[in-house]
């Protein structure tokens, strides 16, 4: 029997397994033929055994918990011990927390060369992009500034006008009762007006401009590190 | 060979082969390479190779040698520390074996 001649019979004999599963078997076979040596052939072909066989033992590793392999190959689950192994295999290995390397970072002195040389040719380009990006991000500033400024002089002239017809309020208090006493509530509602606009101030001068900054640094730092993240 | 090997065993020593090339190594190396330990028949680690290969202790990758592609193995992190536990494993158990054969401490 050629090599071809075996792995033909090997592929009918594998055709009821799934595709993929196939596919694999015959590549790692086809490998291992490749591998041995074209004066070895006959020999290899003689030592995996007939197509029959292999196929047997492929099918049988398919079937997974159902037994275990051993060098005497396939045996069936009736061994004691055998379910013992398949616990221990669940489980995952525990982590070690000595061991550990020292993380490879950053990149061969090529690669960075290779950036470099790229970042120039493409400095036109990126230019164009990162003034385009600053100029965006600017504006967004810009306006987040004057809304607070905005607020701080509404809220500070509210307060101030509060202030001051609360005061009048209660000199008039003594000529016209009636008019000094709606005078001071004028001067709470507007003082109510103040103090919100005051808050609205601090919110958006303690909350919104730290996130806006953490924001930016974790952009500029996210570029900067760029392909240094390593696969998990 | 007088003893058997276990199927824990024989993944053991499959790990502990492929994990000797770090960048990976061939069925039929493999194969030759687990073959100087214990007897093994030349089809028998194909199953094995795959069923490490799904329980994420081995990944493969295709490399073109000589004008063909040929799948590599290599140890995974997962795989590392099954061979790591493996190990530990074993050479408590050989330990015990030994010094119970050379005579050696009691226990009561």
């Amino acid at each position: 029997m050629t090599r071809w001649e075996y792995m033909r019979r090997l592929e009918e004999l594998l055709s009821d397994i799934p595709p993929g599963e196939r596919e694999e078997a015959l590549q790692y076979y086809n490998d291992y033929i490749n591998d041995s040596g074209k004066e070895n052939e006959v020999d290899v072909l003689a030592s995996l055994g007939s197509p029959e066989q292999v196929a047997v033992t492929i099918k049988e590793g398919l079937k997974g918990a159902g037994g275990e392999f051993t060098e005497k190959g396939f045996r069936a689950n009736a061994d004691l011990g055998a379910n013992e192994i398949a616990k221990y295999r669940q489980q995952d290995p525990p982590p070690e927390p000595e061991k550990k390397e020292p993380e490879k970072q950053g990149l061969s002195a090529g690669v960075i060369a290779l950036i470099v040389v790229i970042c120039i040719f493409a400095s036109p380009v990126l230019l164009g992009i990162g003034s385009g990006l600053l100029g965006v991000i600017g504006a967004v500033v810009a306006v987040i500034i004057s809304m607070i400024a905005v607020f701080g002089a509404l809220s500070l002239t509210s307060l101030v006008v509060a202030l001051v017809i609360m005061v009048t309020g209660i000199i008039e208090l003594i000529t016209w009762p009636l008019g000094g006493l709606a005078m001071i509530a004028a001067s709470l509602v507007i003082g109510g007006i103040g103090v919100l606009f005051l808050l609205l101030t601090v919110l958006l001068a303690g909350k919104l401009i730290p996130a806006i900054i953490k924001g930016i640094a974790n952009l500029i730092g996210r570029i900067f590190s760029g392909k240094g993240g390593k696969k998990q | 060979m007088v003893f058997n090997t276990g199927a824990a065993l024989l993944d053991a020593i499959v790990l502990a082969v492929v994990s000797r090339d770090v960048e990976g190594t061939y069925g039929y190396k493999i194969t030759q390479e687990v073959r100087t330990a214990i007897e093994l028949s030349e089809s028998t680690l194909y199953p094995v190779l795959r069923r490490l290969q799904k329980d994420e202790c081995l990944e493969v990758y295709d490399m073109e040698c000589a004008g063909r592609n040929r799948r590599y193995y290599q140890v995974t992190e997962k795989g590392r520390r099954q061979l790591n536990l493996y190990a530990g494993e074993w050479q408590d158990y050989s330990s015990k074996i030994t010094k119970i054969f050379e005579g050696g401490e009691q226990h009561d």
